[in-house]
């Protein structure tokens, strides 16, 4: 073989490696998602089904399964009482079990869940777009005294841990009676020092002429930051809004705390709720975490360009 | 009629007004507020009482605190930034390589990114369950004995490992993926005339261009490590158990038992720990970015 053609096998063999580590578990969990009831643990990777009927002597007969062997079950005929020795195949059959779907579904409202999710999300979502857009335009392009002060005070709140901050909202939520209401989720989430942090830096890469020449023409402030900053900053917009997204989509910690009423839950709140009534029952909690993840990764596939812009702008830039 | 500068600063402060606002009640606001009840006593159901440093004393010096086993099981999973950094290195270095093909593993290998924590969590569950679990039954058939893995106080926080690599490593690949795009093709070619293998060219420009990337993951891989919090949450049903860390007991003091202030001086605690490992890393690193 040529050089090249063992490097290229090496190089195919690590990317099946690790395509199989983060593919397995979720390949896993469909096909637990979809396995009957007893059969769970059987540890084989397609879901079978035991029937009872079987055809003995050429005929249709009921069956009780008296003891499983290597590759045989004993049965007895509940007809005649005569036990008998059948092969594993004729009292199994391969039959994805779609039930546990349904089951969940109807314990747990995720089509509530997933709306509650979307709301919670585009508020925040739209929300810090506006407010970081319009204070990253402040910080970037105006004159107004104490504003770098203000700035420096934006950055060094940037090292301070989510934690820090969770108590003292609580209790400011608590007192305005917003705990247990959608508010009380979005509110805290409208606003991002690193969103407009990040924003900043990107309207200080426009090109100041554009906004001199719309000045010219007589645009304010208000219509200069809507109809050229805006417009022209779609990437960075994006890439935070992902970011934004797809973070407040999957937060746990701060939804949970703050919704307590089983109709207002979010999906992840809504799942761990699942995950301690079915405690064990991995068939129906393997259904329902696919079911929670099905919309973002149908998202992933179809803005998969974006969602990695995101990241990549969000982080590297920061 | 106002003069110039004034209406500029008007201008500007009414652009901030809407940012500043949630700056205020959101972040600055409840960072000196914290500051402040952590040296009270309150549980929300009588009046908070000044207790000077009671808190801090009692979480250092009382053995009822379990302090340090906190500390210690947070530290403990640091042990994920490294092998997330490697693992994400790997992906993004082999994706990158000229070999037909290989952008086609992007879509796995980005993916993990967009799942919520709490649903990988719950697969993982059984991926981790003792008796029918895929990691055992895998490790069974090298003979190796079945590990208690969400049970034993010693293996559940590598179990919780396990899964935080899994997911977190795909961060670091799509960060470290596009950094990759960004070295000059120009060098490697250089390299190669120059007589230098692709082992070589990996230590010698790859590994050290890519320095930025090596500190933003390392950074925001110890920011994060240090405040896991969902799958310790999901994975024990709240209980924590042996992977009991920081971050748990700033959650179970203030929502569980109440004690505003005592969740607030942890949480500075955890605080300082995040700054300090920071800070640590970032000398340590612009050491040797000097050296090298």
């Amino acid at each position: 073989m040529k050089p090249r053609t063992i490097y290229a096998t090496f190089v195919y063999l690590i990317l099946i490696g690790l395509s199989v580590w983060y593919v397995f578990p979720l390949v896993w969990a469909l096909a637990t998602s979809v396995k009957h009831p007893g059969m769970v643990f059987d540890g084989r990777w397609l879901p079978y089904e035991r029937t009872n009927t079987t055809l003995i002597d050429g005929r249709e007969a009921e069956v009780r399964i008296v003891e499983e062997r290597k590759e045989t079950f004993l049965v007895r005929v509940t007809e005649t009482g005569t036990l008998r020795e059948v092969p594993r195949e004729n009292l199994e059959r391969i039959s994805p079990n779609w039930k546990n779907y349904a089951q969940v579904w109807q314990l747990v409202p995720f089509g509530r869940y997933f709306l509650n999710s979307l709301f919670v999300s585009l508020a925040i979502t739209l929300g810090q777009l506006i407010t970081c857009s319009l204070g990253g335009y402040a910080f970037s392009r105006l004159q107004f005294p104490g504003r770098d002060a203000i700035f420096l005070l934006y950055l060094a709140t940037l090292m301070i841990p989510g934690p820090v901050l969770t108590v003292p909202i609580y209790l400011l939520l608590r007192e305005y009676h917003l705990l247990n209401t959608y508010q009380g989720v979005i509110l805290p989430g409208l606003f991002s020092a690193y969103g407009t942090f990040l924003l900043r830096q990107f309207f200080l890469s426009i090109p100041k002429e554009l906004e001199d020449a719309a000045r010219i023409d007589g645009s304010g402030r208000f219509g200069i930051y809507l109809r050229i900053i805006l417009p022209l900053s779609g990437p960075a917009l994006a890439a935070l809004g992902t970011f934004v997204f797809i973070g407040s989509w999957n937060d746990f910690f701060w939804p949970s705390i703050i919704l307590t009423d089983p109709d207002m839950q979010t999906l992840p709140v809504g799942l761990a709720h699942l995950n301690d009534i079915y405690l064990f029952e991995y068939a129906r909690l393997m259904a329902g975490s696919l079911i929670s993840i099905a919309p973002a990764i149908l998202m992933y596939l179809f803005f998969q360009r974006y969602v990695t812009r995101g990241i990549v702008m969000t982080g590297l830039k920061g | 009629m106002m003069s110039r500068t004034a209406r500029h600063a008007l201008v500007g402060y009414a652009f901030l007004l809407p940012n500043i606002t949630g700056f205020l009640l959101f972040t600055l606001g409840p960072i000196l507020f914290s500051f402040l009840i952590s040296f009270f006593s309150w549980n929300l159901f009588s009046e908070p009482v000044f207790v000077d440093t009671a808190n801090y004393e009692t979480m250092f010096l009382s053995a009822g605190s379990h302090f340090w086993d906190y500390v210690g099981n947070s530290l403990f999973f640091l042990i994920v930034v490294p092998v997330q950094m490697v693992v994400a290195l790997t992906a993004a270095y082999f994706l990158n390589v000229n070999v037909k093909g290989s952008l086609f593993f992007k879509v796995f290998f980005f993916l993990p990114v967009v799942l919520s924590i709490v649903s990988v969590a719950i697969i993982w569950t059984y991926i981790l369950d003792t008796e029918n679990g895929l990691l055992n039954l895998t490790l069974g058939l090298a003979g190796i004995p079945k590990i208690a893995w969400l049970y034993d106080s010693a293996w559940i926080k590598i179990g919780i490992s396990l899964l935080v690599v899994w997911q977190g490593s795909a961060f670091g690949t799509i960060v470290y993926f596009a950094a990759l795009q960004g070295i000059p093709d120009q060098l490697y070619e250089v390299a190669t005339l120059d007589g230098a293998g692709r082992w070589r060219q990996f230590w010698s420009i790859t590994l050290p261009l890519l320095a930025p990337t090596h500190f933003f993951l390392g950074i925001t891989g110890v920011i994060g490590a240090l405040q896991l919090f969902a799958p310790i949450y999901v994975m024990t049903h709240g209980t924590a158990g042996g992977a009991h860390n920081l971050i748990v007991e700033v959650y179970w003091k203030a929502y569980h038992e109440f004690q505003m202030g005592y969740s607030s001086a942890l949480s500075w605690i955890l605080f300082i720990l995040i700054f300090l490992l920071s800070m640590f890393y970032w000398k340590y690193l612009s050491k040797k970015a000097e050296s090298a």
